[in-house]
């Protein structure tokens, strides 16, 4: 049972949860539903016991978990595990079977128990044929079961899971639903927050809906639903024409690391002004296709044309300039010290120069403006997503590529930030969310390699 | 574990005569045992002799400028090779070890807690390492270019650390949390299972 009792919490100097009180029952399933930013992870780190015990920050209230204070987490460190959204900082080893017997030699269980218990979880989890593997070679929805497989070998009977969604194809959407449903069997309480949660909605007992770090329903799923519904309300994104010509021209793209080869004689065209997405599960080439399409990364195989001249004969400051590129990381491309020396980086490093009223422009149509002279790293994820972008049209590229743009970043925003791009600029767009297809002139899969286009969505 | 211990019991020596001798063609000759033994532990070893390699050609004219300026080319030359037949008899160490069994091995030595803190820092080099040619990817995608002379590359390499150090920063966040999780350092032993 999970009581909590007006939960408050405050990091450095901003609100993330305010005055929040609700109550768990033992083997209930809830969904924590909620924009990105509205405090969800935040909220499961406090039920957790790691906040306030390992981040610091203002902390008032009381979260009880069966009667005993997560002040001291030693004493509830046993009962309960999260997933956090990033596997690859969760896993501590190197193999399969070591990460799942991890904790269990942390609690001191003898070898012959671990042997066991390894075998046993590792075969309920599908993993047991990829147990002497590294880890390093799995896949990014197996890495997640993994630890999944890792937090219930230690018995835990309470386990939190932040978006186990996220950045996974639908077959392993589908791979965690019954994972998720069969733990719920167990009796185990399982509590899960998610942004979008598509096909888990059905599992759940109870639904609570986080907005701006207050806890605005506390119902059933159905009822949760329609009030997101209501906070994700946004502009419509339309649709646009592409004109008739292919500025971007693939022929007989290869590329391989080492031995591995990750993608095999992909071919394509893109118009001027065109929206394409890419998808694929995570690992399979996506980022690696963009890369080589720079030039970033020097293909092995294959033919590239931009604006019916082949790359190689452009120097890469000069394909930097034609082609943008927005990464997925956005702590990786900040290297000024204030939001509009971030955007001035780009026209800098081409000799260009940005009037004030065009900074002006940008710093409104990317909401910005209030943290005009704010350190790029004291921004939201959000807003650092927005940064990146905005400081990527600066330079003002006739092609955009964009890696997961939507990804930590709320409706509004993303329906902002498409619509003052669309239209005016060819867009690649590196995703998985389903949403974004609807949006595309086309949309292609990767898949082992190669190159598949699929049906677009309905339009948004 | 036992075969731990063996290649500890070839590996240590190496180093301790590497720190003692002189002779530049015993020297060389323990690098290449050292070499030979990592291959029977380790079959691909290619992706370390490059690292060794870039290392080695980085530090080795450093090395020699520096200690013929403070004393005569002839000691520089047998200094460098000792340094470098050191590091080459390391290099080839640490690349037989597992981080599991590593661990093992340095928790036997220290408190577990203590060698825990050492493997996780090993292994998340490699990670940093890759961070690092990320960025410098973006950057250059962003129209920098690496030009000027020696002081200005060191300066725009400066450029990539704040980036690289907020973002191990808020990995650290999410490895203490999964730490915290499986119950690590709970109790002050802790069993090492080996499948």
């Amino acid at each position: 049972m999970i009581d909590v009792k007006n939960l408050s919490f405050e990091y450095s100097n901003k609100a993330v949860l305010r005055r929040i009180n609700f109550s768990i029952k033992d083997s209930e399933s809830i969904l924590i539903l909620g924009v990105s930013g509205s405090g969800k992870t935040t909220l499961l780190k406090c039920l957790t016991g790691i906040i306030p015990n390992m981040i610091e920050g203002r902390f008032s209230g009381k979260v009880l978990i069966d009667g005993k204070n997560t002040k001291k987490i030693e004493k509830i460190q046993n009962d309960m595990g999260i997933v956090l959204q990033d596997p690859e900082t969760q896993i501590l080893t190197t193999k399969v079977s070591h990460e799942i017997a991890f904790g269990l030699e942390n609690l001191c269980y003898d070898k012959k128990t671990i042997s066991k218990l390894v075998k046993k979880f590792a075969k309920k989890f599908g993993l047991s044929d990829k147990l002497n593997y590294d880890i390093k070679n799995l896949s990014y929805g197996e890495k997640k079961k993994v630890i999944i497989a890792a937090m219930c070998a230690m018995d835990k009977k309470i386990l939190f899971f932040d978006e186990p969604l996220a950045n996974l194809d639908i077959n392993m959407k589908k791979e965690m639903f019954n994972l998720l449903k069969q733990l719920k069997k167990e009796g185990k309480t399982v509590i899960v927050a998610e942004q979008n949660p598509c096909i888990l909605k059905n599992l759940f007992d109870k639904c609570l809906v986080l907005d701006k770090g207050k806890l605005v329903y506390n119902g059933n799923v159905k009822g949760g639903m329609e009030v997101l519904k209501k906070l994700t309300e946004h502009q419509r994104v339309h649709r646009t024409k592409p004109e008739d010509d292919y500025i971007l021209n693939v022929r007989n793209l290869s590329f391989s690391y080492g031995r591995k080869r990750i993608l095999k004689n992909i071919n394509f065209k893109i118009k001027k002004n065109e929206v394409i997405t890419i998808t694929g599960e995570n690992g399979c080439g996506k980022t690696t296709l963009a890369l080589c399409l720079c030039n970033l990364l020097k293909r092995k195989k294959g033919k590239i044309k931009l604006f019916h001249k082949s790359i190689d004969e452009y120097s890469s400051k000069q394909v930097a300039e034609k082609i943008g590129f927005v990464f997925q990381n956005p702590n990786f491309q900040i290297f000024k010290n204030s939001v509009t020396d971030e955007i001035n980086y780009g026209p800098e490093n081409f000799g260009k120069e940005i009037s004030n009223r065009e900074m002006g422009e940008l710093l409104t149509n990317y909401d910005l403006s209030h943290k005009k002279n704010s350190h790029p790293f004291s921004l939201s994820l959000g807003e650092k997503r927005r940064l990146t972008i905005a400081s990527a049209v600066s330079s003002d590229p006739e092609i955009l590529i964009l890696d997961e743009p939507v990804f930590g970043q709320d409706p509004y925003h993303t329906s902002m930030i498409l619509n003052s791009i669309i239209g005016k600029k060819t867009i690649l767009i590196i995703s998985h969310e389903e949403s974004l297809s609807r949006i595309s002139n086309r949309v292609f899969e990767i898949k082992d390699g190669k190159m598949v286009e699929k049906k677009c969505g309905r339009a948004m | 574990m036992w075969k731990s211990y063996v290649k500890l019991v070839l590996f240590v020596p190496l180093i301790i005569l590497a720190l003692i001798l002189k002779d530049i063609q015993v020297l060389i000759m323990i690098s290449l045992v050292s070499l030979a033994f990592a291959k029977i532990f380790n079959k691909n070893l290619k992706k370390t002799i490059i690292s060794l390699a870039k290392y080695l050609v980085l530090t080795i004219p450093l090395l020699l400028i520096l200690w013929t300026l403070f004393s005569s080319f002839d000691d520089a030359i047998i200094a460098t090779i000792k340094f470098s037949s050191l590091s080459v008899v390391s290099f080839a160490m640490m690349s037989c070890f597992q981080v599991n069994e590593s661990f093992k091995l340095l928790s036997s030595i220290f408190p577990y807690k203590f060698a825990f803190i050492i493997v996780l820092c090993v292994r998340y080099m490699e990670v940093i390492k890759e961070d690092i040619g990320r960025i410098g990817l973006i950057r250059k995608a962003r129209g920098f270019e690496d030009k000027g002379n020696f002081i200005k590359k060191i300066k725009s390499k400066m450029e990539l650390i704040v980036p690289v150090f907020v973002d191990s920063l808020i990995k650290a966040e999410d490895i203490a949390c999964a730490l915290d999780t499986r119950c690590f350092g709970i109790y002050n032993k802790r069993t090492f299972w080996k499948s």
